[in-house]
């Protein structure tokens, strides 16, 4: 994590312009995209949305409850629920049992027990209890950087996704393409070298 | 090219780079530069052939650089996927993981002691992190100024492969504890 122990994850450069007070115009769309927990009565499986990290029950996110010199620091919670696949069936088969003794002998038609185990699996994602991940977002203003506490392609996708919809900003991960491309730029050299860079056959013959 | 494309398809500069300062640090005891910045690789050394065809070796140990295995697999064509490694900055020991594929940091930790996470504490451990990354960019800058120029390329690459060749003959240190072939590792 970025706020304690070791940090583990991927760097990102910011695109585009941040504005002079970002806090007056960031705080409002940090609003706009708060985390809202899943709605027990819906059959939502994941919601996703920032908090404060240092107060992940603290509803607000004023800029400068987040901002830590020229950083804000933000967490992005994750809550997903599901139905674990050994009890859908255990259930499944327990409710199949009941009919079957109900109705010796009657076959239970293949699209009745697709219907009862669809009803079933909604009844036992409303009960489930969301498990909730706080990923830590921590984001340099005046060098344009953003450190993110995960590796997953798939967080690191959603993350920039919602920094997208929340700022307007573009994240491009710093990783070996962008740095080159970076490097290329700074050098006042055209992107050709890149370009032609293909894999190096260190083989020893 | 979309910039997806292009990230994808030279994400073997970053097993190049790996492999590259694998290289240095060997060659020169540790010192990488800029300074007295120091690299030294040990833990877990994951080797792949790039764009990842079947065969990747991981190598454990104290000191899996100076193993026979690590030379072999070199010799293959095989390129650094992911290491452990100790980094000295001004003296300061710093300890992490690097994936070449991303360049993704693991296990980085700021060399300060556990305190109250009070503001004060959080911006000086931001600053540290953000200093250590200054110093592995620069270095990381200094293979892409190599990597991009033809002939300073060939050139390294030349003095790699004879590298390689010299230690083939000569590698005689203990082989690491573990020796997997096949593995594959989370980032």
């Amino acid at each position: 994590m970025i706020l304690s122990g070791s940090f583990s994850g991927r760097r990102h450069r910011v695109e585009g312009k941040t504005p002079a007070k970002p806090g007056e115009q960031f705080a409002k769309a940090l609003m706009r995209h708060a985390f809202v927990p899943i709605d027990p009565a819906s059959d939502k499986t994941r919601a996703l949305g920032w908090v404060n990290p240092r107060a992940i029950l603290d509803e607000d996110l004023r800029w400068d409850r987040l901002a830590l010199g020229p950083h804000v620091v933000l967490g992005l919670r994750i809550d997903t629920r599901k139905v674990s696949r050994t009890m859908l069936r255990a259930r499944l088969d327990q409710v199949l049992a009941e009919r079957r003794r109900e109705k010796p002998g009657a076959r239970i038609p293949r699209e009745e027990r697709l219907r009862i185990a669809k009803a079933l699996e909604t009844e036992m994602l409303v009960a489930a209890t969301p498990s909730t991940a706080i990923q830590e977002v921590w984001w340099n203003l005046p060098a344009s950087t953003v450190w993110f506490s995960s590796s997953s392609a798939k967080l690191n996708d959603e993350m920039t996704d919602l920094f997208e919809r929340t700022f307007g900003l573009k994240l491009v991960p710093l990783g070996p393409f962008t740095l080159a491309e970076a490097h290329t730029e700074a050098a006042g050299k055209g992107g050709g070298a890149l370009e032609r860079a293909k894999p190096t056959d260190l083989r020893v013959r | 090219m979309s910039i997806l494309e292009s990230i994808q398809s030279k994400s073997f500069l970053g097993q190049e780079f790996l492999t590259w300062l694998l290289w240095r640090s060997e060659e020169r005891s540790g010192v990488i530069g800029p300074g007295e910045t120091e690299v030294h690789f040990g833990g877990v050394v994951e080797l792949a052939a790039p764009f990842g065809e079947a065969e990747e070796v991981t190598l454990r140990g104290e000191n899996p650089a100076a193993s026979r295995e690590l030379v072999t697999a070199l010799g293959e064509g095989k390129l650094v996927a992911k290491a452990q490694m100790r980094w000295i900055v001004d003296g300061v020991e710093w300890t992490l993981s690097v994936r070449g594929e991303t360049l993704d940091f693991g296990g980085l930790k700021p060399p300060m002691k556990t305190g109250v996470p009070d503001p004060e504490w959080l911006e000086r451990r931001l600053e540290l992190l953000e200093g250590f990354a200054r110093v592995f960019d620069a270095v990381h800058a200094e293979f892409l100024t190599l990597r991009l120029s033809e002939s300073a390329w060939k050139s390294e690459t030349r003095q790699m492969r004879d590298w390689v060749a010299a230690r083939a003959q000569t590698a005689d240190a203990p082989p690491p504890e573990i020796v997997e072939i096949g593995g594959e590792d989370e980032a």
